[in-house]
């Protein structure tokens, strides 16, 4: 290095700033450069001086001051800690469980917006109560076009106007009975789960006394008068 | 990390800072004591150097606090905590101070003293009595230095932050850190060494114009 050292690498190096190359450059210049050995003496001393300065204590004063200050201004809190006070009244520990109820506290918040009014139009709305009589009707109004089926434990019938048909009892019944006679009874009592379906003056054609299978038993007509 | 002794003789690792900082954003009050008695020394006396002023490093000070506090919660842990309170106090002194000089302290005599020291309780009276002076000497140089060169020198010199470190807190390159504090060394150097600070000196001497 033939030129001198400049003035802020000089600083650099003796604040051990500079890289290990670069020092050993300054090094070897300094060995042969009197005029930077003197630069670099007179920057210690300055450095030396600076360091010599004396660290002031705070003023005793000062810590009472602050608490009074910082008493005024009370500390504003967070969402998260806002949050936290309402969910659990007490700090949580996980950083996770925060943001995961910032989310969904985020979540809500969009939910209430995008459906609220919904919601409340709803609770508004009274609750339509279907009467047996009403369903009846609607039955009536519908049951051809849409046909009713329902399915009860492992059977299924199907409503044709007034009388339900099981599914698999096809063909005419071999016996119309009264549901209220001894026989009827017999059979309703084998069949409870028809009980549900049969109305007054509705009819029900099954397959009487069929294995678990559906195979063998007899078709009958259930009236209810 | 750190351990502590308890008076029943039981060492207990310290609080880290950011164990502070949680503490504090869950609404612990003892946390904010504890990190102003932590770095209560180190803002003062950077306000101190800064303002050149002890009175006004005490109102800079407090007002530094009451802004910790108001903005602990946000703190994320990007830097340390240090680093952010360095920053918190030079943006606080630079916006209240603007361009102004730190005013010149007394150069004699210890009627005028209103700072106190750090006691060095192996020093005799003479001795101290030296160091004061030369303290004042150094403190009027410093104190002369533009506002940047005196912030990076400051840092360097009196906190013993790395170049790295300062960069964080000034938020620049560390070739610009560099550069201010070989600026800094060298003008400091021009006036120590020119003895215009000297009590005898300075009652002739003019006020001298900025020069950056």
């Amino acid at each position: 290095m033939s030129a001198h050292v400049t003035t802020e690498r000089l600083s650099a190096y003796l604040d051990r700033e500079l890289p290990d190359r670069r020092a050993q450059e300054v090094e070897r210049h300094l060995e042969d450069c009197s005029h930077c050995r003197r630069n670099l003496d007179s920057l210690s001393r300055v450095v030396h001086r600076l360091q010599g300065l004396e660290r002031a204590a705070p003023p005793p004063l000062l810590a009472g001051d602050v608490a009074r200050r910082v008493a005024l201004e009370g500390r504003p809190r967070t969402l998260v800690e806002r949050l936290e006070s309402r969910l659990t009244g007490k700090p949580l520990q996980s950083q996770i469980f925060n943001s995961f109820a910032l989310v969904m506290a985020l979540a809500g918040i969009v939910y209430v917006f995008a459906f609220g009014l919904d919601l409340i139009e709803r609770k508004r709305t009274p609750v339509r109560v279907v009467t047996p009589e009403a369903s009846a009707e609607f039955f009536r109004q519908h049951e051809i076009a849409i046909g009713l089926r329902s399915e009860l434990e492992d059977r299924v019938f199907y409503r044709e106007g007034e009388m339900w048909r099981e599914q698999g009892a096809a063909g005419e019944p071999e016996l119309e009975i009264a549901a209220s006679s001894p026989e009827g009874l017999a059979v309703l009592e084998r069949n409870q789960e028809l009980a549900p379906l049969l109305g007054q003056g509705q009819a029900v054609i099954l397959r009487d006394g069929a294995d678990p299978s559906g195979a063998g038993g007899r078709v009958v007509k259930i009236l209810v008068e | 990390m750190m351990k502590v002794a308890t008076a029943d003789g039981v060492a207990v690792p310290e609080a880290t800072d950011l164990d502070l900082v949680d503490r504090y954003k869950y609404g612990d009050e003892q946390a904010f004591e504890e990190i102003y008695q932590r770095y209560a020394t180190m803002v003062y006396n950077l306000c101190f150097r800064l303002s050149g002023n002890p009175d006004e490093a005490s109102d800079l000070s407090q007002e530094v606090f009451v802004r910790i506090f108001r903005h602990l919660a946000k703190f994320r842990g990007g830097s340390t905590l240090k680093t952010w309170i360095y920053r918190v106090t030079l943006n606080h002194c630079r916006s209240r101070l603007g361009r102004k000089r730190p005013e010149p302290q007394p150069l004699t005599g210890p009627e005028g003293e209103t700072v106190r020291e750090i006691e060095d309780p192996r020093r005799n009276p003479e001795d101290r009595a030296v160091a004061e002076s030369e303290g004042r000497l150094v403190a009027a140089a410093l104190a002369r230095l533009p506002g940047r060169f005196r912030e990076a020198v400051t840092l360097r010199d009196l906190e013993d932050l790395s170049y790295q470190e300062i960069a964080a807190i000034l938020r620049v390159r560390i070739g610009t850190v560099r550069s201010r504090i070989a600026r800094g060394r060298e003008r400091l150097r021009d006036v120590l060494e020119s003895g215009e600070l000297l009590p005898e000196r300075s009652l002739r001497a003019a006020p001298r114009e900025e020069m950056v």
